[in-house]
């Protein structure tokens, strides 16, 4: 691509006159992306939103730079959201991006080294660089046309800055509502809607701030109509149920609420801290109360302490947390003291890829704890799952007295994907405490001897006061060092996980029950690994996958599931050791968590690709994987 | 203005007020209704609430015949008990409906204001007294002989403290002959509102009687001042009248009365008796407005004390010192 190209569209488009091509798709993947503090994100996640509202399918992911305040039009300022956009449901932010509305060059080059771009992409990119009196940002802006000249980019210059200069004297504060005119009037967005969330998203400042950001949207608008040589038509498909949009830490919040949950104790943490700022808008209408503790310790123990007391409480968190809390989650175990962590996982270890995705939590949170700590461990893996996952995690933390961490991550917690509104039940809330006064001879860990249950009692609840001790203790919570007794209450507490897998139903296969590879997958992979399996199918292979929901206890009969195909794989957001790297031999190899904990569990060989790009999976990456993976000599259709 | 118009303009400040109540026995009717349902549903009545508890995800994913037989109430009520469970469901469910955003009262000629507050009250009560048999009868501690008039609903007089700060606000419509405000005292405790509209003329400053320094005691149609006090969080008490003194008192406003009570108009002084509140009582009650809002009667500095003729009032070391002497007396006595 050369600049000559550039000039040459760019005059192009600026005298077209007749009609433009309408091109018709079935999805479509854009990304808007700047420096960080320009507004790509906003403009992106509101064009999602907007689009979202008119029955598009929408999967939404933030491009986040690593640090807060990088140097500005350098590649690592990159900031933005990939939205991928379909007439029907869309479940990951899929392959290769088809089109780019672009800031600057140097932002666009970071798509390009990540080879986030399609080959023939097209790419709308401010003009203002190619001309600018400072000598270097032209030779910057001719050294990244000529390294992005090695794909067929097809180029769309857009004097962003000098039409925001109309409206505006700051374009850096208006560029992205300018772009998302352009790109609703290249989607073909209903503009009522558009100018409806712009008003949403502005209220507060003013109807002042309104009007200008509308008025900028407009002009984004009018120049593409004028500019623009195509239109995007990629239908919508009016929902037959009533729709929600969100992300996946605004999901769990709502799920928090709608589980009757009274407290939220937390410490500030990328990428979790946005569950807190949902609730904390809200919570407390509905009579929550969300608690920002001095560090991560106080916060699960200020949860733990209300649970205790009788009250509903959860704490939210991501990896470096979850190891603080380490020995507060042991306290609540030992106690039996229903409590619900979600964590939601970010690239590590230490900290890591503070902003980025990884599903490398696994391990840690089953078996990070010392000493024996039996608690449940499950994974949403879609965006309507964060919703639904509190609910069904509180439950199981009061039926059974006991730990449920919810592992969500990076890439659920930002993206946005509109789903079915749930319709409310009060029965979410679960039964009211029985405060029964307690009988002469009762105890406050009276195990069930079959399955380890024993009754709650609440402080204040006539004759039932006792002392809670972390130390190894009998049935009336009195310390006991006896080695019975340590035998006992550990089988008791374990006892209750297996009773909680003895109530799973066997998870169910995508695709046929049989067949040369299995791909096991957990968490937000969910969507991109049933798009590979759909399309390795449809090229004559026979393969399927398999979910997880529950990972501590397992979903049962996995045994006997793996047992019916050739290969079984698990496809997973964190490190593994390449088969044919040096020293990597079959013993020494360190594979993908899911993987280790199939195989201990099953005794099956079961397989790993695993990659850790900070990013999500992508399908096509996937199907690569399958097609490499699947055993030598297996049946095609 | 109409004592009906003036209803109409002061219902809305007071919604927020009655929310808890409200609130209060939508949630036990709930939890009641789990209650019988745990213990005479059917099995699979029983799965379906299990099932739903658990939320879509995991509803998909547990086996809810299993999870129900884990979680099932093993404890058992016998009929008895789930009679008396029964009747308080019924009788919450008729207070449930007959809920209004604000209760409001048209109070019969001739009938005492605080008359018409106890009835109220007591079918407020109703709520109470069959949550209470409720929570009697799952303890198996519930008694024909002991326990037979919870549903008849619990007079104010008996409310717990919980109670009282559920108490939703009333909205009276009466008679001036027939308001004796001092009569009213005996409900200004946990979150009572009680909100006066006379129709006819009233004694002016009636409401002065009771005011305290954790009530709050208005006469006004200021709206700012009405919202202030559906927000105050305890015992309160509006008068709103187009003829009568207007004041509030505010109890957020500070620990001196000075600037807790502020008076906007003293009507002239009232020539006839109104029911049975004499001229005499009248003129007190917009003497005591009149000298509880004059500088007067706020605190004084020792200086401004020496320099008015005022006494100081005692210092604490002086109080003290008369108490020891007291006792030493008393001890010296024995």
């Amino acid at each position: 691509m050369s600049a000559n190209a550039t000039t040459s569209a760019t005059k192009t488009s600026r005298t077209r006159a007749k009609k433009p091509r309408v091109i018709k798709a079935s999805q479509h993947i854009l990304e808007v992306v700047s420096d960080s503090g320009e507004g790509a994100q906003k403009c992106g996640q509101s064009f999602g939103l907007i689009s979202a509202k008119m029955g598009n399918g929408v999967w939404t992911v933030e491009i986040i730079p690593a640090e807060i305040q990088p140097p500005v039009r350098t590649p690592g300022s990159a900031s933005g959201v990939r939205i991928r956009l379909g007439e029907d449901k869309i479940t990951n932010w899929g392959d290769e991006t088809n089109l780019v509305i672009a800031f600057n060059e140097q932002v666009l080059l970071s798509r390009h080294r990540l080879d986030a771009l399609a080959d023939n992409a097209t790419i709308l990119i401010e003009s203002a660089w190619e001309t600018h009196e400072d000598p270097s940002v032209r030779q910057a802006w001719t050294t990244a046309m000529e390294e992005l000249s090695t794909k067929s980019y097809r180029f769309i210059n857009v004097p962003m800055e000098e039409q925001t200069l109309t409206i505006t004297d700051n374009p850096r504060r208006g560029k992205n509502m300018f772009a998302l005119g352009v790109l609703s009037w290249i989607y073909k967005r209903d503009m009522d809607k558009v100018r409806a969330q712009i008003t949403d998203q502005f209220v507060k400042k003013g109807d002042e701030v309104v009007k200008a950001n509308i008025d900028l949207v407009e002009l984004g608008e009018t120049w593409a109509s004028k500019n623009i040589e195509f239109r995007i038509d990629v239908k919508p498909t009016a929902p037959e149920q009533e729709m929600v949009v969100m992300n996946g830490n605004q999901a769990t919040a709502m799920g928090a609420i709608a589980s009757g949950m009274e407290l939220c104790s937390m410490y500030p943490i990328t990428p979790a801290t946005s569950v807190s700022h949902s609730l904390g808008d809200i919570f407390e209408t509905f009579g929550g109360i969300v608690h920002q503790a001095e560090d991560e310790i106080a916060a699960i123990g200020v949860a733990i302490g209300a649970s205790f007391a009788g009250n509903v409480a959860f704490t939210v968190t991501s990896g470096p947390g979850m190891a603080l809390k380490t020995e507060f989650i042991g306290l609540a175990v030992m106690t039996e003291t229903p409590l619900v962590i979600v964590d939601v996982q970010r690239g590590g270890p230490s900290t890591g890829l503070p902003t980025k995705v990884e599903q490398a939590d696994l391990l840690a949170a089953i078996f990070g704890q010392p000493g024996d700590v039996p608690h449940v461990v499950m994974a949403p893996s879609t965006i309507e799952d964060c919703f639904h996952a509190v609910i069904t995690a509180r439950r199981i933390a009061e039926t059974f007295r006991c730990v449920v961490m919810v592992l969500t991550d990076a890439n659920l917690a930002t993206g946005v994907q509109p789903f079915v509104r749930p319709a409310l039940d009060t029965r979410w809330h679960a039964a009211p405490l029985n405060l029964e006064p307690v009988g002469d001879n009762a105890s406050p860990y009276d195990w069930n001897n079959d399955t380890g249950l024993s009754q709650r009692f609440i402080p204040g609840q006539p004759g039932g006061m006792f002392t809670a001790t972390g130390l190894a203790h009998d049935k009336n919570s009195k310390v006991d060092y006896s080695p019975d007794n340590n035998e006992k209450t550990m089988a008791m507490r374990s006892r209750k996980i297996a009773v909680l897998q003895s109530t799973l139903k066997p998870p169910t296969v995508h695709g046929e029950d049989d067949g040369d590879i299995l791909v096991v997958g957990w968490g937000s992979t969910k969507g991109a690994i049933e798009e590979a399996v759909d399309r390795a199918n449809e090229t004559g292979l026979r393969a399927s996958s398999l979910h997880l929901t529950f990972l501590s206890p397992l979903e049962p009969g996995l045994k006997g599931i793996f047992s019916r195909f050739k290969k079984v794989m698990t496809v997973e957001i964190n490190y593994s050791d390449r088969v044919g790297d040096p020293y990597i031999t079959d013993e020494s190899r360190r594979r993908g968590q899911l993987s280790w904990l199939l195989r201990a569990s099953t005794l099956a060989d079961v397989d790993c690709w695993t990659r850790v790009p900070g990013q999500p999976l992508r399908p096509g990456a996937i199907l690569d994987a399958i097609v490499k993976n699947i055993p030598i000599g297996a049946t095609h259709d | 203005m109409p004592s009906n118009q003036l209803i109409e303009s002061v219902a809305p400040h007071l919604i927020a007020s009655g929310e808890a109540y409200k609130t209060a026995v939508a949630s036990t009717v709930q939890q009641v209704q789990r209650l019988l349902a745990d213990h005479r549903d059917s099995q699979a009545d029983r799965n379906e609430n299990h099932n739903a508890e658990l939320g879509a995800l995991g509803a998909a994913r547990i086996n809810i015949d299993k999870f129900s037989a884990l979680v099932s109430r093993d404890e058992t009520l016998d009929l008895a008990m789930l009679e008396v469970i029964d009747r308080s469901l019924t009788v919450l469910e008729v207070v449930e409906n007959m809920l209004e955003d604000v209760l409001q009262i048209d109070v019969p000629t001739g009938t005492r204001t605080a008359d018409a507050v106890r009835d109220a009250f007591t079918q407020i009560g109703l709520a109470f007294g069959a949550a209470r048999a409720v929570h009697l009868a799952r303890n198996g501690g519930h008694t024909e002989g002991q326990h037979h008039d919870l549903l008849d609903g619990i007079p104010f007089r008996k409310w717990t403290k919980s109670e009282r700060m559920l108490a939703p606000p009333l909205l009276l419509e009466v008679d001036g002959e027939d308001l004796s405000a001092a009569s009213l005292a005996e409900f200004m405790d946990g979150n009572v509102k009680l909100v006066i509209v006379p129709r006819t003329p009233t004694a002016p400053a009636q409401l002065v009687r009771l005011i305290t320094p954790r009530t709050f005691v208005l006469q006004t149609r200021d709206p700012a001042a009405l919202d202030s006090f559906a927000n105050w969080n305890g015992p309160g008490i509006a008068m709103v009248s187009e003829d009568c003194a207007r004041f509030v008192h505010n109890p957020d406003g500070g620990p001196k009365l000075s600037d807790r009570l502020t008076a906007e108009i003293l009507p002239a002084n009232p020539k006839q008796s109104l029911g049975g509140i004499s001229v005499r009582q009248q003129l007190e009650e917009l003497e005591q407005l009149r000298v509880l809002t004059s500088p007067h009667h706020m605190p004084v500095t020792a200086a401004e004390a020496e320099a008015s003729g005022h006494e100081l009032p005692p210092d604490p070391a002086d109080k003290l010192a008369a108490w020891l002497m007291n006792q030493a007396r008393d001890i010296s006595a024995v």
